[in-house]
């Protein structure tokens, strides 16, 4: 089975996080120092030795997805983007998708959830 | 009259005796001592005290273990200096603050049945027990600090921005100044080791 499809995508983030702990004290309020904004990008195109296929940019899809992702440090983040598809290939209509992740080994880190499964000799 | 006077007099020396050993209260005790390790100038042994007030010099190839009045235990590491700023326990609760001016402590903090507050500070922040006992390292420096936390939970205050992070079991983080302290991440055990060595286990 050959490859016909190359998949790919770029993501741009700017971590206030990481700016109000490591690069500077900038006034805003606390729930923006969580914030991370960020602009996703993902494409699919068809490789050219597909011969019938006759238009490569007729059948490449490109979704941008601009969102903000947030954390606070205790355990938990969450990230919300909006879907945009830019080529008539990728469709119509303006999507969200969210994710929610959990820090099992931050909120119940004595727990077996919270630990390695295979633990070195050496762990502390 | 003179008799009053004389007996004026002694009242007043004895009060000035007693809020003198009030303000000594004794914080708690050295159970391991090596090097050269000092209190307010005073040389320290074995068995000695280390009271309320008191600045603990422990200089570079030394260290210094306490016992504390509730049973925690503290673990100088060479090359620091700690104030025993409040350590007051009693049937309404404990109330604990030592300020590390520089250097690394272990702090093994035992749980109580009365409402708790055990804080360590330094120049950039405040780290404060949240959970009942803790097992946990802080390390001062110019212009920042690190927590590391074995047991238990530790939040880590800025001093400058007053945002905080909560610091569970097994992870870690830093502070610098004037800035919000990092956001945790699990240590890896080289760097608990590493402190470990420091404080001599």
């Amino acid at each position: 089975m050959r490859t016909n499809l190359v998949q790919d995508g770029i993501s741009i983030q700017y971590s206030m996080p990481y700016l109000v702990s490591k690069v500077a004290n900038v006034d805003m309020p606390a729930f923006l120092r969580g914030m991370t904004p960020m602009t996703e990008v993902f494409f699919t195109t068809p490789v050219s030795h597909i011969t019938h296929v006759t238009s490569q940019s007729a059948n490449t899809t490109l979704v941008v997805a601009p969102g903000v992702s947030y954390s606070r440090g205790s355990g938990w983040e969450l990230g919300i983007e909006a879907m945009i598809p830019t080529t008539r290939a990728t469709g119509s209509g303006i999507g969200v998708i969210a994710q929610l992740v959990v820090g099992l080994d931050y909120l119940a880190p004595d727990s077996i959830l919270g630990r390695p499964l295979f633990p070195s000799a050496e762990s502390p | 009259m003179e008799r009053n006077l004389f007996g004026m007099l002694f009242t007043l020396f004895g009060l000035t005796l007693w809020s003198g050993a009030a303000a000594a209260t004794s914080a708690g005790t050295v159970i391991e001592v090596s090097g050269s390790c000092t209190d307010d100038g005073r040389v320290l042994n074995r068995g000695a005290p280390a009271q309320i007030g008191d600045t603990l010099d422990v200089p570079a190839g030394s260290n210094l273990k306490l016992q504390m009045a509730d049973g925690s235990m503290i673990s100088v590491a060479s090359d620091s200096t700690m104030t025993v700023t409040t350590y007051n326990i009693n049937g309404s609760g404990r109330d604990v603050m030592l300020s590390l001016t520089q250097g690394v402590l272990r702090v093994r903090v035992t749980s109580v049945t009365v409402p708790s507050t055990f804080e360590v500070s330094t120049a950039v922040g405040t780290a404060s027990v949240a959970s009942e006992s803790a097992d946990w390292f802080i390390r001062a420096q110019a212009g920042s600090a690190q927590v590391g936390v074995l047991t238990g939970i530790v939040d880590l205050r800025s001093t400058t921005t007053r945002q905080s992070v909560s610091i569970p079991a097994h992870w870690g983080t830093r502070l610098e100044t004037g800035l919000d302290p990092v956001l945790p991440r699990i240590w890896a055990h080289t760097e608990f080791d590493a402190v470990i060595r420091l404080t001599g286990g």
